[in-house]
């Protein structure tokens, strides 16, 4: 494994509340959050870029992001807060068609990349720029740009159905 | 905290990675600036150390971190080395070497010192010996418990072992009417990964439950993974309703085992 246990610990402490609130902004469950949150460090830590990253709080920051979208996919949970997320999603760029149907998340996540939702929710849940998106994810802002813009093509496709 | 109360230039992913010190340093340089002159932003940050502290509080690190290394450790593959490789037969033949050289009464040198309960056919060299440690919680601080010391109903113990090299392990404890506590693993019918390297504690405190009497807490290591049902197999229960009963259980010699017993008084 090649790490010391004094590293974990180390990592986990500084890390810790970063991590941790964005399981919780994004999970609402405390003990879901906690998991993941473990589950985050692990995978961090298993993670091949974790030793070039210039600041490992972006690669945690999306590590948790993607983990907490995926466990909400699992578990399907109708959040109001992804429900916003989603009609943020819908919304961009457009004030036209309107999410309601909460099953459109489940489909909506089958069809796209891990990485484009985690760019979705960079950009609309969180606030960044295209370009602090494009930096996060190690992409250029056109490419997010267009990811971002065929999963709003999604949405409002299933919206349509 | 909540994103729509955020700092209206300033989103809390970036107000945490100024904090971290992990922005830009163009962008650093600007929050700074800006904390100064800018009361609500000074009070975002202020707010957002106090969320961390809170988190820091309620997700200790000696639970997770132990949990986490655990995790890594179940999944790492074993290293694997070729018979050819220089790295396995050049200190082998070294300690071939020092063996040969040793004067005859070297079995004595070994035994010299060690930790309880240790048997010549599993000793190694002084100071390595795996061991469990408890100590009583009382707020911030933490108080030493050696065998036969009393404690009371809903003191707070935690453990600490001390794997000494061995690679998995297990500790459990019993109270006066035999009842079995798991605390490593807490779940699963498996030994635990040991962590290596010194005093590591167990991701959480033990709370002792009102039965008066006694509670023993056995440290169980081995070099190689060990089914649990066997161990709990050799608790003979009528030898073990009293506090002075067996240290040890009736294991095979290729196991450690570490046994502590804290008397228990009952609630006044």
């Amino acid at each position: 494994m090649g790490l010391e246990y004094g590293e974990i610990t180390a990592l986990y402490e500084r890390y810790r509340g970063m991590v941790l609130r964005r399981c919780r902004q994004m999970l609402r469950d405390e003990k879901l959050a906690e998991d993941a949150a473990q589950d985050v460090f692990v995978q961090f830590l298993r993670h091949g870029d974790r030793l070039t990253a210039e600041f490992p709080s972006s690669l945690l920051y999306r590590i948790a992001t993607n983990h907490c979208l995926n466990l909400i996919r699992d578990v399907r949970r109708q959040d109001p807060h992804i429900e916003e997320w989603l009609r943020r999603v819908a919304d961009w760029d457009d004030p036209g068609p309107r999410l309601e149907a909460r099953s459109i998340l489940a489909r909506l996540f089958g069809r796209h990349e891990e990485s484009t939702r985690t760019m979705a929710v960079l950009h609309l849940l969180d606030g960044m720029t295209l370009e602090e998106v494009a930096r996060e994810v190690g992409m250029s802002v056109s490419g997010v740009r267009k990811r971002l813009r065929t999963l709003r093509e999604t949405l409002v496709e299933l919206e349509a159905l | 905290m909540k994103k729509s109360d955020g700092h209206p230039d300033f989103p809390v992913w970036k107000l945490e990675r100024y904090l971290l010190g992990e922005l830009p340093a163009p962008e650093m340089e600007r929050i700074s600036r800006l904390k100064e002159t800018d009361p609500a932003l000074a009070e975002w940050i202020r707010a957002l150390e106090a969320e961390h502290a809170d988190l820091a509080e309620m997700h200790p690190t000696g639970r997770v971190a132990g949990r986490i290394w655990n995790r890594l450790r179940e999944s790492a593959p074993a290293p694997r080395r070729a018979w050819n490789a220089p790295a396995i037969w050049v200190p082998a033949l070294g300690l071939l070497l020092m063996a040969a050289l040793l004067p005859l009464n070297y079995s004595a040198w070994i035994h010299s010192g060690g930790r309880p309960t240790e048997e010549p056919e599993e000793t190694r060299l002084k100071g390595l010996q795996p061991a469990l440690f408890l100590y009583r919680k009382t707020g911030e601080s933490a108080m030493n418990l050696n065998s036969g010391d009393r404690v009371r109903p809903g003191d707070l113990i935690q453990m600490y072992y001390d794997a000494a090299g061995r690679g998995y392990g297990a500790i459990f404890s019993l109270d006066r009417d035999g009842n079995v506590t798991w605390h490593l693993p807490d779940d699963g019918g498996h030994s635990a990964p040991l962590i290596k390297g010194g005093k590591v504690p167990l991701g959480f405190a033990f709370e002792l439950d009102s039965l008066a009497g006694f509670e023993r807490f056995f440290f169980v290591a081995a070099d190689r993974p060990f089914e649990l049902a066997p161990v709990l197999k050799e608790i003979p229960k009528a030898e073990w309703q009293s506090p002075r009963g067996p240290e040890r259980l009736r294991l095979d010699k290729s196991f450690f085992q570490n046994s502590i017993v804290l008397l228990k008084e009952p609630r006044i």
